[in-house]
């Protein structure tokens, strides 16, 4: 398992960790199933999870699965609609899992935010879509 | 800070994923699979010492959580490899 140097940083202990990142890593492999048990523990372990379930969106957008991203997406603005950051980074996720309603999200950061590093983030997203084609909707395994 | 948290975790996923993807003879497959055996292991047997409901609670759902860790790192290995994970 990789040196954590987030988690020492922080004193969260190195097990807890290694177990949530076996978790983010089921989440890409769509074992979706084993993926939840684990992050029922780690979620145990914070006094906060939000954080982690902004990563885990983040995974399983990468595995495939927007739905996650989208539905953190609502309830998150719905209790910080200001929070352009957050949007920025489910818009990613939702990007990656194949949801159609990214675009719309970072279009309007960029349109209406006065959050500088959520439209640096909404722009490098866009500057980095233009160096692929056609744009990613693809997914990192099969289950 | 929060950005940093994101690329090192995301990082240290990506190196786990990177090992299991080069680890050709699951040596460092079943290492991992060990680890998560001694933690649930030694979870358990805290678990029969354990006082308080709450910490029963905590480390049933940690030992679950270590026995789908194994799972998922096998089925990691095996999904980069297209074969069954060596004993």
């Amino acid at each position: 398992m990789p040196t954590p140097s987030h988690a020492e940083s922080t004193r969260y202990p190195r097990v807890y960790y290694n177990l949530m990142i076996v978790s983010l890593l089921g989440s890409i492999y769509r074992r979706h199933d084993e993926a939840e048990i684990c992050s029922i523990a780690v979620e145990a372990t914070l006094k906060d999870a939000g954080r982690y379930r902004m990563f885990r969106a983040i995974a399983k957008g990468i595995g495939g699965d927007a739905s996650v991203a989208s539905s953190m997406l609502e309830q998150h603005l719905a209790e910080h609609p200001e929070d352009d950051r957050a949007k920025v980074t489910l818009a990613v996720a939702m990007m990656l899992g194949g949801n159609p309603g990214w675009k719309p999200i970072i279009d309007r950061v960029l349109a209406l935010s006065t959050d500088i590093p959520a439209r640096e983030a909404a722009t490098s997203v866009l500057q980095y879509l233009g160096t692929l084609a056609p744009t990613p909707t693809t997914t990192r395994a099969a289950a | 800070m929060e950005d940093a948290a994101k690329n090192t975790i995301f990082s240290d996923l990506a190196q786990v994923e990177k090992t299991l993807s080069e680890d050709t003879t699951g040596d460092r497959a079943r290492a991992m699979l060990a680890y998560f055996d001694d933690v649930a292991k030694s979870s358990e047997q805290m678990l029969h010492k354990a006082a308080s409901d709450s910490e029963r609670q905590l480390l049933a759902r940690l030992i679950e959580g270590f026995r789908a860790s194994q799972r998922i790192i096998r089925h990691v290995w095996e999904t980069l490899h297209s074969a069954a994970l060596p004993a």
